[in-house]
């Protein structure tokens, strides 16, 4: 029983390698030849949705896309911006699943 | 841990593009320079730089990063301008000025400065993810 806990902290940890794979292609935006590449989620429900019993995944399973070089600064810039917004509300999203646990413990202690 | 490997990766793009700003000063401050040690007139200086090996395995971002290779000459022709009088002339005449464009210097000046900027925001962002991984427990 971990209340979805899991799961979002897959989803955290793939925001933060994603928001390390866009903070490396800022950091080699005056490199000559170098090619940025993207962090994307496999799309993994629809042949899941396919088979007959879909088994539900704790896995977040991410893969690299490699975008076309050279780095374009403003389109990093607005996926970093989205990245961390998405990070935020994940964060938001388990402190209110921590704080319902917390209210379950301290309400079933009363009883 | 993996987000103060990121601090790193920034912190690395901010220090490449400061030594850029430095040699894109000194290109400029010798713009005219007509001799060096070794003779003839200053050449515009380049800087190389290499990008980290980087990779995605088991959920995770491995390495990653841009390091500095080193300073390149650019080997174009140096500028050639008449004007006898001057002490550095040849036979012709003809003075030999350093390969340095003004407009292409402010250009990557400017860029630089950009990209600067670009890694301040990504090394902030990564800050903020930081603090609000903390307020998770609150």
């Amino acid at each position: 029983m971990d209340c979805g806990i899991g799961v979002i902290k897959e989803a955290l940890d793939f925001l933060v390698a994603r928001h390390q794979m866009i903070a490396n292609n800022i950091a080699n935006a005056g490199t000559p030849g170098f090619r940025p590449s993207d962090l994307v989620f496999r799309d993994v429900l629809s042949s899941r949705l396919k088979t007959s019993s879909p088994e539900p995944s704790r896995r977040l399973e991410a893969e690299v896309r490699p975008l076309k070089g050279p780095v374009q600064l403003d389109e990093e810039m607005a996926r970093l911006a989205e990245n961390s917004l998405r990070y935020y509300a994940l964060t938001q999203f388990a402190g209110r699943k921590f704080s319902q646990l917390s209210l379950i413990i301290n309400e079933g202690r009363k009883v | 841990m993996s987000l103060f490997s990121s601090f790193a990766v920034s912190a690395g793009g901010m220090d490449v593009e400061r030594t850029r700003v430095e040699i894109i000063a000194n290109n400029l401050a010798n713009a005219q320079t007509t001799r060096t040690e070794r003779g003839g007139p200053f050449r515009r200086q380049l800087l190389r730089t290499m990008a980290r090996p980087a990779g995605y395995a088991d959920g995770a971002f491995l390495g990653g990063g841009v390091e500095i290779k080193g300073i390149d000459e650019d080997p174009s022709p140096p500028r050639l301008i008449y004007d006898p009088s001057h002490p550095e002339a040849n036979a012709r005449g003809y003075v030999s000025l350093p390969n340095v464009n003004l407009v292409n210097e402010m250009v990557n000046l400017l860029v630089a400065g950009r990209v600067y900027e670009a890694n301040i925001t990504a090394f902030q962002e990564a800050k903020g993810m930081a603090l609000k991984a903390l307020e998770m427990g609150r």
